[in-house]
């Protein structure tokens, strides 16, 4: 069975024997900061998708050649998870990582280019490709300047299979 | 560089301007963004200048020590009026926020830095990664700006 399926059902399995969240709540998903007894399922279910979010990363860095570092960000510019070079700073990465595909899909919009697929800054030291994650997340990928292009455009819409639904 | 004429305070009309323009220029989404996490930066400084860094006080003392440094005293961003803990989400009550300041009636616009500065000096205070929303606007029927906070 295959990482994704595995994770497919796992999601599932959690989400059958966890409690809903309260409809009054605005925000989803929700950890209790004084946890009520009967929350607990929730809290796991959401730590362990954090866990797999990063091990997701981590493997997609570890495994892919020329990648240097990845960040999965909320569309307001949270960082969910990331593996990044220790130089940068998460929090800045992911508020810069949203707000340049929310430049882009406003430039696809006003200039008339249509839906974005994805945006790439290519600097002489290597890329920085940004793709919509489901709706609600915004992945960045790092490489070096020796990756070839198709190959890693390939490696991302595979990743992005995996982390959607974990993150929807 | 001091103004010693002008002073350490400005109208909040040329900021309000600056915030449009970007608008314009960036798209409402991108603006807020950047806002919001300049926000959160400074909130951040202020929770290490206030001392409230993990601190063990209530969410009285802490409502006091922000409302001190934003408010009438301090750097007029906004009034903290109360911040409560609501079940799992901490809600801030915060009252002439600079955000809001200006806009009509019915205005759609959300707070954006002011949100950010109290979700990062929460954020630092409680030691916990927080979602902020701004659940409830003086704009829009609301006696206060309300921040509702939850672990994120």
């Amino acid at each position: 069975m295959d990482l994704g399926n595995l994770l497919k059902r796992l999601k599932v399995a959690l989400e059958q024997v966890s409690t809903p969240p309260e409809p009054s709540n605005p925000i989803s998903p929700v950890l209790p900061l004084e946890e009520p007894p009967n929350q607990s399922p929730i809290r796991e279910k959401i730590m362990i998708n954090a866990s797999m979010l990063q091990d997701v990363l981590q493997n997609f860095v570890s495994g892919t050649s020329d990648v240097q570092g990845i960040a999965l960000v909320s569309p307001d510019g949270l960082a969910l998870a990331s593996v990044l070079p220790g130089e940068m700073d998460e929090e800045r990465t992911a508020a810069m990582s949203a707000s340049m595909l929310s430049l882009g899909e406003r430039i696809g919009r006003e200039l008339a280019r249509g839906s974005i697929d994805r945006i790439v800054v290519e600097g002489e030291k290597g890329y920085g490709v940004l793709v919509g994650c489901g709706i609600d997340a915004v992945l960045l990928v790092l490489a070096s300047s020796a990756v070839k292009q198709g190959i890693l455009f390939l490696e991302i819409k595979r990743i992005v299979a995996k982390l959607a639904p974990l993150v929807s | 560089m001091t103004r010693p004429i002008l002073g350490d305070f400005s109208s909040i009309a040329c900021f309000k301007a600056a915030v449009v323009g970007m608008e314009d220029a960036l798209g409402e989404k991108a603006t807020a963004i950047a806002l919001i996490s300049a926000g959160r930066a400074r909130g951040k400084h202020l929770a290490r200048e206030l001392d409230l860094v993990g601190t063990s006080a209530s969410l009285e003392v802490v409502a006091q020590k922000l409302g001190s440094a934003l408010g009438k005293d301090g750097t007029r961003l906004c009034m903290v009026d109360k911040i409560v803990q609501e079940g799992d989400m901490v809600k801030v009550y915060t009252s002439e926020t600079f955000c809001s300041a200006g806009e009509p009636q019915g205005s759609e616009r959300k707070c954006t830095y002011t949100l950010g500065a109290i979700w990062g000096a929460l954020e630092l205070t409680l030691g916990k990664r927080l979602q902020g929303k701004h659940v409830e606007s003086v704009l829009r029927g609301g006696t206060h700006d309300v921040f509702a906070f939850t672990e994120f």
